[in-house]
């Protein structure tokens, strides 16, 4: 589904990612863990076409298509989805708007009709009621004035209307209490049916337990420098990076 | 014909609003407010003076939530206008008002007598008056009255529709009473012909305790400016103004306005939101004068501004002139480019850049459009900037 190779990415004048490979089949769940500034958000942000995000080498190729060539709403409408770390808030746009927009632009993209207005509010509030998502959340604006936990289920409430092929998800866990972080997982959980595929950033077992890794990797200084299997978050969790031999100065 | 050279002894019909527009003289390029809006070339266009070209107003679908009021190329048609009873219209002697707005006397002067409406109680209906054009390089003076009766309340809209107005000048002169104790707001919606000019000369007269709220949006038109000079010279008389102004391609369009508060505890609120791509020019002149008798008064200014394309351009002059201490006073201007986290955010969810851009762009003009009281206005404002 998704083959990197040997990217680069530069963000201003620094150089984060430095060479980085990874290949990502359909149904594959993979973590990615690292210590702070070492480019774990770069990767997605990369993948998803971020305005700050400059490839200076390497390739992205999802679906036998080069990513660079993509626009980042095509990226989407092609199935990249990213969960953001703080997803933004943008007021004056409903958020049931926004979201009906989002799914008439994919199903436009892929040359179907629009959804009729009675059909999709059956959709959106089944998934919300589904996944435990405040129907309030629906009429307010995207995100604005949302708690950090709204924010992460607005999230995923996105996710589950646009139904990505791959599963960018950016620390969706953090600042969530152990409720809220199980009911993301559901969700996610819920979308993998064995031909999506997940690539998720967390510096938690608490979230790997939930949603199973198939393969964990971890990133230093913008390569991946160590990869595994689930026991390899465990062997993190217990003994750090350090423990690992991995050192924390970045370069 | 032209304005600038014209022969007003010939057809003015108001002598002594003639002799004002002769004293205060025509705006030139040099006059700092007229500075972007090519005002030489405006003036001395030859245009036909007036339009009797009949429009097929009777094919206008009226909106049974509204009252309508016709003035098709600036002729007012009371055949095919719905008005209440409590409206009533009067041709009254000229009464020139003093303004230092020279476009103000320049309508008047071709206007033989005052026309007023009348609003002599409150509207269970928004009375809505539909301006229609079809006109080639013609000048249009129209001058209107409002005047709401003492304690009540009104919703007015000022629709401007054109058929078609190629190199034509429609100069309006609205001139609002709001009587002790009233509230009126107005709406003006225009979209007109990209071939034409507007200039919209606003009076508004606030008695004692009374509100005129006016809210504007220009999208159409290639030079399109709105004139006000309020004087806020009784107790609790208050004013605000708030407005969006979306140009493309070479449009021109802006505010110049002044408040001057002579009594105490007067209000004044002018805000403009600007949306500007391509090469256009927006402008925001406005001065607040607050006399040393106008203790506790209030007076805001704010601009806007979002210039989409680097050849946009926004001239904000927010000006203030205390001559007491005692009030509340702000002004500022700020100017900048979408939020791209904002876009981003959207186009990462499907949504493309061109529709992402859009969506913001409406987001902001929303701001302006939720402080419409009225539903079935807002209703209607939110269809008009939506296209």
């Amino acid at each position: 589904m998704l083959k990197i190779k040997n990217l680069s990415v530069q963000i201003k004048d620094k150089i984060v990612l430095k060479g980085l490979d990874l290949d990502i089949k359909p149904g594959e769940i993979h973590a990615l863990m690292g210590s702070n500034g070492a480019g774990k958000s770069t990767l997605v942000k990369a993948l998803s076409g971020h305005y700050d995000c400059k490839v200076t080498d390497g390739e992205m190729i999802y679906k036998d298509k080069n990513l660079q060539e993509l626009s980042v709403s095509d990226r989407a409408n092609e199935g990249i989805f990213m969960s953001f770390q703080n997803p933004t808030e943008i007021p004056g746009v409903n958020n049931m708007y926004f979201l009906k927009t989002a799914l008439n632009e994919k199903r436009a993209y892929h040359k179907l009709g629009e959804i009729n207005i009675a059909e999709f509010l059956k959709f959106v509030k089944g998934k919300a009621k589904e996944f435990n998502v405040g129907d309030k959340m629906l009429k307010r604006n995207v995100n604005e004035g949302f708690s950090g936990g709204e924010k992460k289920k607005n999230e995923l409430l996105q996710m589950l209307v646009l139904e990505p092929d791959l599963l960018l998800l950016d620390e969706i866990d953090s600042g969530l209490d152990v409720d809220a972080i199980k009911a993301i997982a559901n969700g996610v959980n819920s979308l993998l049916d064995g031909k999506r595929s997940v690539l998720m950033i967390t510096h938690y077992d608490r979230l790997l337990e939930l949603i199973k890794p198939d393969f964990v990797h971890v990133l230093h200084d913008g390569k991946i420098v160590k990869s595994g299997d689930y026991s390899l978050a465990l062997e993190i969790d217990e003994k750090g990076f350090e423990g690992l031999g991995i050192n924390h100065d970045i370069s | 014909m032209t304005l600038a050279n014209y022969d007003f002894s010939q057809s003015v019909k108001d002598q002594d609003a003639y002799k004002k527009l002769k004293e205060i003289g025509f705006p030139t390029r040099k006059t700092e407010e007229f500075r972007e809006f090519d005002i030489d070339n405006i003036l001395s266009n030859v245009y036909k003076l007036n339009c009797d070209k009949k429009i097929e107003v009777a094919e206008y679908i009226k909106d049974k939530n509204f009252y309508t009021l016709f003035i098709a190329n600036g002729m007012i048609d009371f055949v095919h206008s719905d008005l209440p009873q409590c409206i009533s219209f009067k041709t009254k002697h000229k009464n020139t008002l003093e303004s230092s707005n020279s476009l103000y006397h320049l309508s008047e002067a071709f206007i033989e007598h005052d026309n007023i409406l009348f609003i002599n109680d409150n509207l269970d209906k928004p009375l809505k008056i539909v301006n229609m054009y079809d006109a080639r390089e013609s000048f249009l003076p129209t001058c209107l009255h409002i005047k709401l009766k003492e304690g009540c309340k009104a919703e007015v809209i000022d629709l401007f529709e054109c058929i078609c107005l190629d190199d034509s000048f429609v100069n309006i002169n609205r001139v609002f009473y709001a009587e002790e104790n009233s509230m009126l707001n107005y709406v003006k919606l225009q979209n007109l012909d990209l071939k034409s000019i507007l200039i919209c000369n606003y009076i508004p007269k606030i008695s004692k305790n009374a509100t005129f709220n006016s809210i504007s949006i220009d999208l159409g038109a290639r030079t399109s400016l709105n004139i006000t000079s309020v004087l806020l010279d009784e107790i609790y008389s208050s004013f605000s103004s708030d407005g969006i102004i979306r140009l493309d391609e070479h449009q021109r369009a802006g505010n110049i306005a002044s408040m001057e508060h002579k009594a105490e505890h007067t209000n004044s609120n002018i805000t403009c939101k600007h949306i500007l791509d391509d090469s256009s020019r927006a402008l925001f002149e406005v001065k607040s004068i607050v006399k040393h008798d106008a203790k506790f008064s209030k007076t805001f200014q704010n601009s806007q501004t979002i210039l989409l394309k680097d050849g946009a351009r926004i001239n904000a002059n927010p000006k203030l002139i205390l001559d007491t201490d005692e009030l509340e006073a702000s002004h500022g201007a700020t100017t900048g480019s979408l939020n791209e986290d904002e876009l981003y955010y959207l186009m990462s969810r499907g949504i493309d850049e061109k529709k992402s851009t859009r969506i913001l762009i409406n987001a902001i003009e929303l701001q302006v459009i939720d402080k419409i009281e009225n539903e079935l206005v807002r209703e209607l404002a939110l269809k008009f900037i939506e296209g």
